[in-house]
């Protein structure tokens, strides 16, 4: 083997080793210490989420994960929780999301999975809302996007659509504002029936385009 | 001679050729593995959220308190029976001797909304015989979460003896 390719061989097993490690620190569960183990790149920020609006006889709320003392434990989870709704009825959700990271973040895709029992409440629920980021310290805000009477399965798209590559700076935060309607069409509306939905956007770094 | 040195440059052709095919298979496939690694890395440098959002309807539930005759035309002798379980109506027996052709009689039903939406009383059940009339006279535009209201119905039989029906009345939710 020549002498250029020992080195270029070198060199790789040095990377090999490197990113092995990188990857090991990565996956450890055993790390206690926040700063070694902080790959948080947004963060809920709970005590701005909030039911905005709702309608009359609706039990609505926002939960997140607590453990035994109250505090909560996981600030990338929330739960919005809706019940009693009926034909015609609505209510409306603040989710405010904070980068905590030192890099600029974007949105890569959202997700969504569907489990119920009712098929007719998955076709009665629609929804409408707008993205918000505030920036500069929360000086202003821009409006990145708004969306209006998306049906359930078409709601990961519509955000999708209006989040990625929208550049999230550090510090910066994000406001979903997320209202849900059902429909008034009460012929289509079951009673006592149940939905539950898990919406998933996934939070990356920001890598800007080659033409900006 | 010029075979033996054709041979013999071959052969270390053939050598260089194999050794050379050696460092770079093995370059190659140590930066795929390299990559591969970055990439796996990279894909951890994500993070999901989870927004679960959980529903459940509300259910209408509607119990008859009470049944009272208002009114009637004349009759000889007329008697009313209530079954009652749990403060619910479950039957009502009427014992009427009546000279009257047909009978008319208004009951009024005493109902409370034990669900968790309003509702509105939309009609009698389609299914009562058609030897009989029954029909709503008056009916509150909407009955609220706990509320108790009256309904009043009009029933129309010419002459029949232990005659019995079934009939119930619809409720709906109230949409304002």
């Amino acid at each position: 083997m020549n002498r250029g390719g020992k080195s270029l061989l070198i060199f790789s097993l040095i990377a090999l080793i490197l990113i092995g490690l990188e990857y090991a620190m990565e996956v450890e569960q055993g790390f206690k210490e926040q700063p070694l183990f902080n790959t948080a790149l947004m963060q809920m920020v709970p005590e701005k989420c909030r039911v905005v609006d709702m309608s009359e006889g609706i039990d609505a709320s926002i939960e997140f994960k607590r453990d035994e003392s109250g505090n909560i434990v996981d600030r990338s989870f929330v739960r919005l929780v809706a019940d009693n709704v009926y034909a015609g009825s609505n209510v409306s959700y603040r989710i405010v999301v904070k980068n905590i990271s030192t890099i600029p973040i974007s949105v890569e895709r959202c997700t969504l999975s569907i489990n119920g029992t009712s098929d007719s409440l998955a076709d009665s629920i629609y929804f409408s809302g707008s993205i918000k980021i505030y920036r500069h310290d929360n000086e202003y805000y821009d409006v990145i996007g708004t969306f209006k009477n998306v049906g359930i399965s078409e709601l990961a798209d519509s955000i999708t659509n209006i989040m990625k590559y929208r550049k999230i700076d550090t510090t910066e935060e994000v406001i979903i504002e997320l209202e849900q309607q059902f429909d008034r069409n009460d012929s289509w509306f079951v009673l006592d029936g149940e939905l539950s939905y898990v919406l998933t956007p996934v939070f990356v770094q920001y890598f800007p385009s080659e033409n900006t | 001679m010029a075979v033996r040195h054709f041979i013999r440059k071959y052969r270390i052709r053939k050598k260089r050729r194999v050794g050379n095919l050696l460092s770079i298979g093995t370059i190659c496939i140590v930066l795929v593995i390299a990559f591969g690694f970055l990439g796996a890395s990279y894909a951890l440098w994500d993070q999901p959220f989870v927004i679960f959002g959980s529903i459940n309807t509300g259910h209408i539930s509607v119990v008859v308190r009470d049944v009272v005759l208002e009114s009637s035309d004349s009759y000889d002798s007329l008697s009313m029976n209530k079954n009652i379980e749990d403060n619910t109506v479950e039957r009502v027996d009427m014992d009427i001797v009546t000279d009257a052709y047909p009978f008319n009689a208004v009951l009024v039903f005493v109902v409370e909304n034990n669900g968790t939406i309003p509702v509105v009383c939309e009609g009698i059940d389609a299914s009562v015989p058609d030897s009989i009339q029954v029909q709503i006279v008056d009916a509150p535009d909407e009955i609220a979460v706990g509320q108790t209201a009256s309904i009043k119905v009009k029933i129309t039989k010419g002459y029949c003896k232990d005659f019995e029906f079934t009939t119930f009345l619809r409720f709906v939710q109230s949409i304002s």
